[in-house]
């Protein structure tokens, strides 16, 4: 036992004569403030895992979203630059789309930004871009599809900021 | 001991203090205040625990159940042999739960799908090539034949998928030597480790309490997936999702309108409903997909919405999707659900392209 613990104890002491003391109002107010600072850690903790499975169904979502535009264009394969440029946000989006000769473009085109917003997720976005050129082997007409849908998070843990997310998939379709 | 120290103590006196009732009881009232905050934040906790579990199961559970329904609607049909197996008199039979109209339950599916085990020592693989010249028999890795018939191979009724290039009928079978019996014409020939197909039909379909069969083991409702009706083995019904309380399917097809491009198939989702282009009504979920030109062989796309639910009653941490009833919670579904406002629930909808239903 140190010294310094043993003075604590006899200080703390009742059964000593004289000199009696309690803790001081500051002493109790500061082990309360101390009390409250964990306590408040602690309810911060449950706030983050709650965030995480917003998160984290956020995700899930986001990326049905996205591969459900990539099977659309799996399946129109031979009419995939038709999707170059589809952008949810745009105000002309699906305009340039011929109804008569890309028919089918055209409605999944309308059918996917109907469903991206109706995820009613803050600021969603969604894009296709398809590469202008095949890629090689250049016999196989191949091209380059990427869906990204970005949009604003739930709020991180300190209830201020909010991240922007997003989500990519890549896809080489080839027509058969 | 304590009485003694006292009055053992050298220079003991009788001038001792101690508490009074009142500083006892503010005492008390202190510790008992501190000791509510520390249980509230435990209980609290607790709640925010075990809602938090349920909301993770919940979440995995609808993604776990969407990936193999989506993954086994992508290969059904793949080596499909033409004719019936099973249930399966095409590569897609679908279930809506009610043809007529507003649904009042889940819809079922039933796929017909490759099994097999591509790992292990009885992995389902040639153990040697066979000739050029056609072949009658094949044969497997050890053990493999027995694997086969306990997952549902039946003499005479079930088809095989030799690496996709073949679709034969078992004919034999002699687990000992783990042969099958096949007729292979020439020139096909399959080289040794070839992946040997099961083809089988497999339904999906939602198990909602009471659950009389236990099929869910307690845990109704559920998401089982088997072949229709088999109770034991590995190909038996049995749950693969728990929570899950809606499915619902609406196909749309190609070459199933006779008065677009004369029925044959343009690579165009038919326009249903005359709106002169492709929309969420060319989805159809009211049809029996068994009468020409409406069959399900012409399915092209499938839009697949699953509904969960947690397992467990809300604990007080209410921030779910709650059901009021209608409308439905999907986007393709026809049914709407019963209001309950004590589950969370998760809605999860993908479209997706049949590869090999057409073939």
């Amino acid at each position: 036992m140190t010294s310094s613990m043993a003075g604590a104890m006899r200080k703390c002491s009742f059964l000593r004569y004289g000199g009696e003391q309690g803790f001081t109002l500051i002493e109790g107010m500061l082990a309360a403030a101390l009390l409250s600072i964990g306590l408040l850690a602690l309810s911060a903790m449950q706030t983050v895992a709650l965030v995480k499975n917003v998160d984290s169904n956020e995700l899930t979502l986001t990326t049905a979203l996205a591969s459900d535009m990539l099977e659309r264009i799996q399946f129109n394969r031979r009419n995939a630059v038709s999707y170059n440029g589809i952008d949810t946000q745009s105000p002309g989006n699906c305009g340039t789309i011929s109804p008569t000769t890309q028919a089918q473009a055209k409605g999944d085109c309308l059918l996917w930004e109907s469903l991206v917003k109706g995820s009613n997720y803050e600021n969603i976005k969604g894009v296709v871009a398809v590469s202008a050129t095949v890629i090689p082997p250049t016999a196989l007409n191949q091209r380059n599809v990427t869906v990204t849908i970005t949009w604003m998070g739930s709020e991180n843990s300190d209830h201020t900021v909010k991240r922007p997310r997003s989500v990519t998939l890549n896809r080489v379709v080839a027509p058969e | 001991m304590v009485m003694e120290r006292h009055q053992l103590a050298p220079g003991g006196s009788t001038n001792q203090a101690g508490f009074t009732l009142v500083e006892l009881m503010v005492g008390m009232i202190v510790a008992v205040v501190i000791v509510a905050a520390g249980f509230t934040i435990l209980t609290t906790t607790n709640k925010s625990l075990q809602a938090n579990e349920q909301i993770v199961d919940m979440q995995q559970n609808v993604r776990m159940a969407m990936d193999m329904l989506t993954r086994d609607i992508k290969s059904a049909g793949f080596g499909s042999p033409g004719v019936a197996i099973g249930n399966c008199t095409r590569a897609i039979v679908p279930g809506d739960q009610n043809v007529a109209g507003i649904d009042t339950g889940p819809d079922s599916v039933q796929l017909l799908v490759p099994v097999t085990r591509a790992s292990g020592a009885n992995r389902w693989t040639l153990s040697a090539p066979t000739a050029s010249s056609g072949a009658t028999t094949i044969t497997l890795q050890p053990g493999a034949v027995t694997d086969m018939v306990n997952s549902g191979l039946v003499v005479n009724q079930s088809y095989i998928s030799i690496g996709g290039a073949a679709t034969v009928l078992v004919t034999g079978l002699n687990t000992s030597a783990s042969t099958l019996t096949v007729s292979i014409p020439p020139p096909l020939w399959f080289q040794i480790a070839d992946q040997v197909y099961l083809l089988q039909c497999m339904r999906y379909q939602v198990v909602l309490p009471p659950d009389p069969t236990n099929i869910c083991g307690g845990n109704a409702p559920c998401l089982t997936r088997g072949v229709a009706g088999v109770v034991t083995g590995p190909n038996a019904e049995g749950p693969i999702a728990e929570g899950v309380e809606d499915l619902q399917l609406a196909f749309a097809c190609d070459g199933c309108v006779t008065a677009i491009n004369s029925g044959v198939p343009d690579r165009i989702i038919d326009d249903q409903n005359g709106s002169g282009g492709f929309d969420q009504a060319d989805f159809l979920s009211n049809v029996p997909w068994t009468a020409a030109p409406l069959t399900s062989d012409k399915i092209q796309l499938v839009q697949v919405a699953l509904v969960t639910r947690q397992m467990k009653n809300d604990q007080g941490f209410g921030e779910g999707v709650a059901s009021t009833g209608s409308p439905p919670l999907t986007v393709t579904s026809d049914h709407p659900l019963p209001a309950d406002s004590n589950h969370r629930r998760r809605v999860l909808v993908r479209t997706v392209e049949t590869r090999n239903v057409g073939l």
